[in-house]
């Protein structure tokens, strides 16, 4: 009987394809436009990413780590004192402009870390060494400053070569992989004291502090011991989730609840899902009414409504299954490219494919509902009329 | 008529009556747009006969065929098919003894065009339940008997009408079935063509255990039924027997093999 | 047309399944790309030796707390007499200012002094000759020869002679003064340490300018056998601090190097943060309490006076622990 309803199905060739292209849009746009929102969203907590520090202490009014207000110097002390502390170091973050050999000027998110311990160093060195970060005047910048700062696509920028940050030289002693920021600009990471002389000055310069916990306690308790301590704002940093004191849910909510971004993607998604439910319900509905004859025919000679109705379910989850997966192929082939080019941002944690799989079932739900409807509105006798 | 009489009442006792229609009324529709189609009506089918309903168009020949074959509901009067009095019966029932008891041929054939002949064939038997690979093995003998055994691969719509009509007969015969329903079987056929079909029909179908009812208006092929049942204006206005002296032979016949 | 259809069948399928596999590609890719978060650094930082302690940031001072040496008056410097890093012993000269001024000064005190002398000699001269007149006066017995008048004159002539040469004393005396005031100032432009000690900074050149109110000190001395600890503790740790409170330091820049530390004392006075950060244009809005320690040099790493130290107080935890 479903090889029954299947053949019905692929025998249609030009309403299966329509089928499948309806839901193979809304998977395609909802996967697809959501794994962008979510890399966009990553993108916001690059800096936590690329500083992999377990715990960030911020001034109590930040709630984002791409919005800093500076701390004191002796704060890292203070942070130091707490006891529930391995360590503490400085951290300055701060966007600056560099001007590179041709004159022109391109943004830049500068990093300093603590020069002795290199807390907050990349963790990915492509080339050259991080320990000649302890010599004057030198940098070391991610593969996309690579690709930004250098003139020439033929000779770019390697280790030794030189930039100004704010007209004091910068050499560059490594390269590292790093994430892409949300501003876009590549990550510079020098010794604390010297993003300081790289930075214009002004009154606080400290952007914040990274600790670890001690053997034996987890970061949050940490955290928690650092704010009630200090009056400081403590942020662990594990990743997006539940926690509002971890820093990635933090910033992203942040960025959810104060930019349009959400908005834009949003409105993508629903229009996806609204186009594949128009698509797929309207082919759907116009799949049952060509084979309405032949369904009659199957109730008046025998086969229950019930049957019937499976059948039609069978078989728009069928086309749900194969809208789906073509969907992820075309989503798969996009995303590819994005990681191959480092943009546009794309992450997909294995919710999105999950509730697209249940959406685009959804929509197949309703417009098998919607032919089912119809069928039950169809009376055997009319069989008999031709 | 007196010999009618006696014949109804010896098959009466004999018990071989399958569709007994008594009293039954059918209307559609509400108020001034009321249209009475079945007025009374009384019909009896047997064991082993072709019966054709024969009427001008309008005349409620196929409300008639609908209500025997369990797809609709009438008003009030009785039916009783097998044994089974579907005016008392439930959705879910009536469907379930269409699907064992009734083999339906319909005008415009109705074969699923994307599935092959001998899947179409196989129907009845899989609404049934019986196994795919069987189904299709007694769907592909049947179709050897109407003559398509070497075309069961192939899409209906791949063969002409005549063959078409008679992939719909495998179909309404392939599970045995103890009333065949016939709606206009030649209407969409050359008369030639419904000539050989018919021909073909009267043959695989008529059995002593089965009855056949055959709507139709086409008079060419009055001549296969054993009797006729002229219906006008929803009622059955004569019932006669194409040739007298062929049923009394049939039924002897008939009771011998019993 | 069967074959169309089986190929949209079968291409849908394959491509759907494809589709499936890729994902997974995907999510396998992406989890290979995850940045891994480094929980601890490349170089391990100083872990704290007690389990409650107050940390801060110190520097590294001559035991004696460093003496910058001042110059007496603003002047040229003419001569530096010592290196950095000799030892100097107590008065030992370290640099001479530019004197020439007050050498001449001398030389006409000198003469002035010749001046003084000389006019001793000529009114002792002058005394003499009176007093010789007087002397054959008085020997004359003939009292008539002598008048009464003529006798006073000549004493009195005498007693002023005498008067004279007293003066003239005083002249002389005056002018040694102004020599050996002269000899006093050149002297003391040659500075001189004012107790044992090391050079160990030397900011003036012969022939700079020293001023008595410079941006940095001409000359430090220090004491760089042992060395002490200078540490800063933010005012809001400063509760927690105590005397006698065990501390360790660790070298900033190379955290392997660990020192016990040994108190000294508590600096009474709390004061604005003194940069340490390296910025030339820091401000200061923090006040810092200072703690003094001392330490013994220890023997295999170098220890230079202004190094920056991570300093771990031990202290007990005023607040409760959550």
């Amino acid at each position: 009987m479903f090889g029954l309803a299947l053949k019905m199905l692929f025998g249609d060739a030009s309403k299966y394809l329509m089928l499948v292209a309806g839901l193979f849009i809304a998977t395609f746009l909802i996967v697809q436009q959501s794994s962008v929102f979510c890399g966009l969203m990553t993108w916001t907590t690059a800096t936590l990413k690329n500083v992999g520090a377990p715990i960030f202490v911020v001034e109590e009014q930040v709630s984002q780590i791409n919005e800093t207000i500076p701390l004191r110097d002796t704060d890292v002390a203070r942070v130091r004192s707490v006891d529930a502390v391995r360590w503490a170091m400085p951290l300055y973050s701060g966007i600056q402009r560099v001007r590179v050999s041709d004159g022109s000027f391109k943004t830049i998110q500068l990093l300093g870390i603590d020069a002795a311990s290199f807390a907050g160093a990349p963790t990915r060195m492509i080339k050259g060494n991080l320990a000649d970060l302890r010599l004057p005047n030198t940098v070391v910048i991610d593969t996309l400053a690579v690709q930004r700062l250098s003139v020439d696509p033929k000779h770019p920028i390697d280790i030794g070569s030189v930039f100004e940050i704010n007209d004091l030289e910068a050499r560059v002693v490594g390269i590292c992989e790093a994430m892409r920021s949300f501003t876009g600009g590549p990550f510079v990471w020098t010794a604390y004291e010297r993003a300081l002389q790289y930075t214009p000055a002004s009154r606080k310069m400290l952007s914040a502090v990274i600790a670890a916990p001690i053997d034996g306690m987890t970061a949050e308790q940490t955290a928690a011991a650092i704010e009630k301590q200090t009056g400081l704002k403590a942020f662990v940093n594990h990743g997006f989730g539940e926690n509002p004191k971890d820093f990635n849910t933090s910033t992203i909510w942040w960025y959810v609840r104060n930019t349009g971004i959400p908005i834009s993607f949003g409105t993508t998604v629903i229009v996806g899902f609204i186009v594949g439910t128009a698509i797929a319900c309207q082919t759907f509905y116009a799949f049952v009414l060509d084979n309405i004859k032949h369904l009659g025919a199957l109730k008046a000679m025998g086969m229950s409504n019930f049957r019937l109705s499976l059948m039609l379910l069978f078989q728009s989850f069928t086309v749900g299954l194969i809208g789906f997966g073509i969907g992820l192929l075309a989503t798969s082939g996009f995303a590819f490219g994005a990681m191959e080019n480092g943009q546009p941002p794309f992450v997909m944690p294995w919710v999105i494919p999950v509730a697209a799989f249940a959406v685009t079932q959804f929509i197949c739900m309703i417009a098998a509902l919607l032919g089912i409807l119809r069928l039950s509105l169809y009376e055997p006798a009319m069989v008999f009329r031709a | 008529m007196n010999l009618r009489w006696s014949l109804e009442l010896e098959l009466m006792t004999l018990g071989k009556k399958i569709v007994d229609v008594h009293q039954v009324d059918k209307s559609f529709g509400e108020g001034t747009n009321r249209l009475h189609v079945l007025k009374q009506v009384n019909l009896q089918a047997y064991r082993g006969e072709i019966l054709m309903l024969v009427g001008p168009s309008g005349c409620g020949k196929t409300t008639l065929l609908s209500a025997i074959a369990g797809t609709l509901k009438i008003d009030s009067g009785q039916i009783e098919v097998l044994d089974h009095k579907l005016h008392q019966m439930s959705g879910g029932a009536l469907t379930r003894f269409r699907g064992h008891k009734i083999g339906f041929i319909f005008q415009q054939f109705n074969l699923i065009p994307t599935i092959s002949v001998a899947e179409n064939v196989a129907v009845p038997l899989l609404i049934q339940g019986v196994r795919n690979g069987l189904a299709i093995q007694r769907a592909k003998d049947l179709l050897a008997q109407v003559g398509l055994g070497n075309r069961w691969k192939e899409r209906p719509n791949k063969l002409s009408g005549g063959q078409q009509q008679r992939v719909a007969i495998a179909r309404a015969l392939i599970h045995q079935p103890a009333l065949v329903i016939c709606d206009e079987p030649t209407a969409a056929l050359d008369a030639q063509n419904g000539e050989i079909v018919l021909d073909l029909f009267s043959q695989v179908a008529r059995s002593p255990d089965r009855a056949v009812i055959i709507v139709t208006h086409d008079n060419r092929i009055f001549s296969y039924a054993d009797r006729i049942a002229r219906m006008d204006d929803g009622e059955i206005i004569e019932v006669q027997e194409r040739d007298p002296a062929v049923i009394p032979h049939f039924v002897h016949e008939q009771h011998a093999s019993l | 047309m069967n074959f169309l259809t089986n190929t949209l069948r079968y291409g849908s399928i394959f491509a759907a399944l494809l589709g499936v596999v890729m994902i997974i590609q995907v999510v396998r890719v992406q989890a290979e790309n995850k940045i891994q978060p480094a929980n601890d650094p490349p170089v391990t930082p100083p872990s704290k030796p007690y389990a409650q302690a107050v940390a801060a940031t110190g520097i590294l001072e001559a035991l004696s707390e460093n003496v910058a040496v001042g110059v007496p008056s603003p002047g040229l410097v003419s001569k530096i007499l010592v290196k950095v890093n000799d030892p100097v012993r107590s008065g030992q000269p370290l640099f001479k200012l530019d004197d020439r001024e007050l050498r001449a000064e001398e030389i006409t005190a000198r003469a002035q002094r010749e001046v003084a002398q000389a006019q001793i000699e000529v009114k002792q001269a002058l005394l003499a000759k009176l007093d010789a007149q007087m002397a054959r006066l008085l020997s004359v017995t003939d009292r008539r020869a002598i008048s009464d008048d003529d006798l006073e004159n000549r004493q009195q002539d005498v007693a002023i002679a005498r008067a004279e040469l007293t003066a003239s004393r005083a002249q002389l005396s005056v002018a040694e003064a102004s020599v050996q005031r002269i000899e006093q100032l050149i002297e003391r432009l040659t500075v001189r340490a004012p107790r044992d000690g090391q050079v160990i900074q030397l900011n003036i050149r012969e022939g700079e300018f020293a001023a008595t109110a410079p941006k940095s000190p001409a000359m430090i001395l220090g004491e760089i056998g042992k060395l002490q600890v200078r540490a800063d503790v933010d005012e809001q740790n400063a509760t927690r601090i105590r005397n006698g409170q065990q501390a360790i330091a660790y070298l900033k820049g190379d955290p392997s190097v660990k020192f016990p530390l040994r108190f000294i004392r508590i600096e009474p006075f709390v004061i604005p943060k003194i940069s340490l950060t390296g910025s030339s244009v820091e401000r200061v809005d923090t006040r810092v309490l200072q703690v003094i320690y001392s330490l013994e040099r220890p023997a295999d790493a170098p220890l230079y006076v202004g190094q920056q130290v991570d300093v771990f107080i031990e202290a007990p935890n005023v607040q409760p622990q959550p």
